[in-house]
């Protein structure tokens, strides 16, 4: 892949998409329908492997990004995965100016009731794709548990991979 | 400097001091190396650390940085990662916290590829995977819960009426494939000021 091709796929991935799972589409369209750079059954271990690994969903496009274009691919997509964060600081700023106005109280209710909302979507969106089995429900309720009784979130994951590892397998 | 922030359950107020850069790296570079499940279980370790561990942000800062994050484009837990950096030591802050979360996950991913592409995977990697995103929804589901808490904790009784009502309004409506998150977060903030009068918030 030439220099322009790479950073237009990844850039347009970053800056059209909402979250880490429409970059992956958004990569999807590119790299294997339109430029026939990687395979489907790349893109699925490419995609597998960033779900496999910690830090967000869709850092799988670092993976993308090596199995198309080796070293430069992955840096590529790790960089222009970052610009699109970084409006956060004007944002932040322009919020914080704000912050004194009375309305704005209004505005800080609103938008942590709605983001709470959007938290728990996700969590039930990814509990009825994990819940498969009773096994899987066994364990998703001892790991709530063990939460509830405030066992680190470190160690619950430990124990989530390590009962993944010898009972469904 | 020292901050005065809420407890992770939203209860009593407790000093907390700054974070310093290292430090602040150091949360990062920890939940990039651990946070395995995805975003949920980064969200998840980011309010532990930042809200439950050392209360550095109270629930409800917590909880008005990440709905902000939903208006911007790209992976919401990047702009978290630069929102939360810069609030303690400005751009560089921001731009070493997320190059902390960064590290791990590009060097197991990396070092993933090359194990899955010579054939080195079997059924025990499958299965960690699949219980990982178990850990991950319970993870998840258990912020959320602490975060309703906290957020419900010291509002009136009309407010917190509300307040739930607009948070499974989200729930709901975020299942309408043609509504985007930003567009939810918008409401909720105009909501938010046209029911001003009736919530009688204690917050800032």
């Amino acid at each position: 892949m030439t220099w322009p091709v790479l950073l237009s796929v990844f850039l347009r991935a970053a800056f059209l998409s909402v979250n880490g799972g429409t970059t992956l589409a958004l990569l999807r369209q590119d790299l294997v329908e339109r430029l026939r750079v990687l395979s489907p059954a790349d893109f699925a271990i490419g995609v597998a492997v960033g779900a496999a690994s910690p830090g967000p969903f869709g850092y799988g496009c670092i993976a993308l990004g090596f199995l198309a274009d080796g070293w430069r691919g992955a840096l590529v997509a790790t960089f222009t995965s970052w610009m699109p964060a970084f409006l956060a600081i004007p944002l932040r700023a322009g919020y914080r100016r704000m912050e004194k106005a009375v309305w704005i109280s209004g505005v800080s209710w609103g938008v942590a009731a709605v983001g709470s909302g959007l938290l728990i979507a996700m969590a039930f969106t990814l509990a009825v794709g994990a819940l498969t089995g009773w096994r899987e429900a066994a364990l998703g309720a001892l790991l709530l548990a063990l939460l509830f009784r405030r066992v680190p979130a470190p160690m619950v994951l430990g124990v989530a991979a390590l009962a993944g590892t010898l009972f469904l397998r | 400097m020292t901050r005065l922030a809420s407890s992770g359950s939203g209860g009593s107020l407790t000093p907390a001091t700054a974070p310093t850069l290292v430090e602040l790296v150091a949360i990062f570079v920890r939940t990039g190396a651990l946070a395995f499940g995805g975003g949920a279980a980064t969200l998840a370790m980011l309010h532990d650390e930042f809200c439950v561990r050392r209360p550095l942000l109270s629930d409800a800062e917590f909880q008005l940085l990440f709905g902000l994050t939903r208006l911007l484009p790209g992976m919401n837990l990047l702009s978290l990662t630069v929102m939360l950096g810069h609030r303690f030591h400005g751009v560089v802050g921001a731009l070493l916290s997320l190059l902390g979360l960064t590290v791990p996950s590009f060097a197991i991913i990396l070092l993933g590829c090359g194990l899955l592409r010579s054939g080195h995977t079997g059924p025990a990697l499958a299965g960690a995977v699949r219980g990982l995103s178990i850990g991950a929804a319970a993870l998840l589901l258990d912020t959320g819960w602490r975060l309703c808490q906290g957020s419900l904790a010291p509002l009136p009784w009309r407010s917190r009426t509300l307040w739930v009502t607009l948070m499974l309004a989200a729930l709901l409506l975020s299942r309408v494939p043609a509504i985007s998150a930003a567009w939810l977060v918008l409401g909720g903030g105009l909501v938010g000021v046209l029911l001003r009068p009736l919530i009688q918030s204690q917050r800032p």
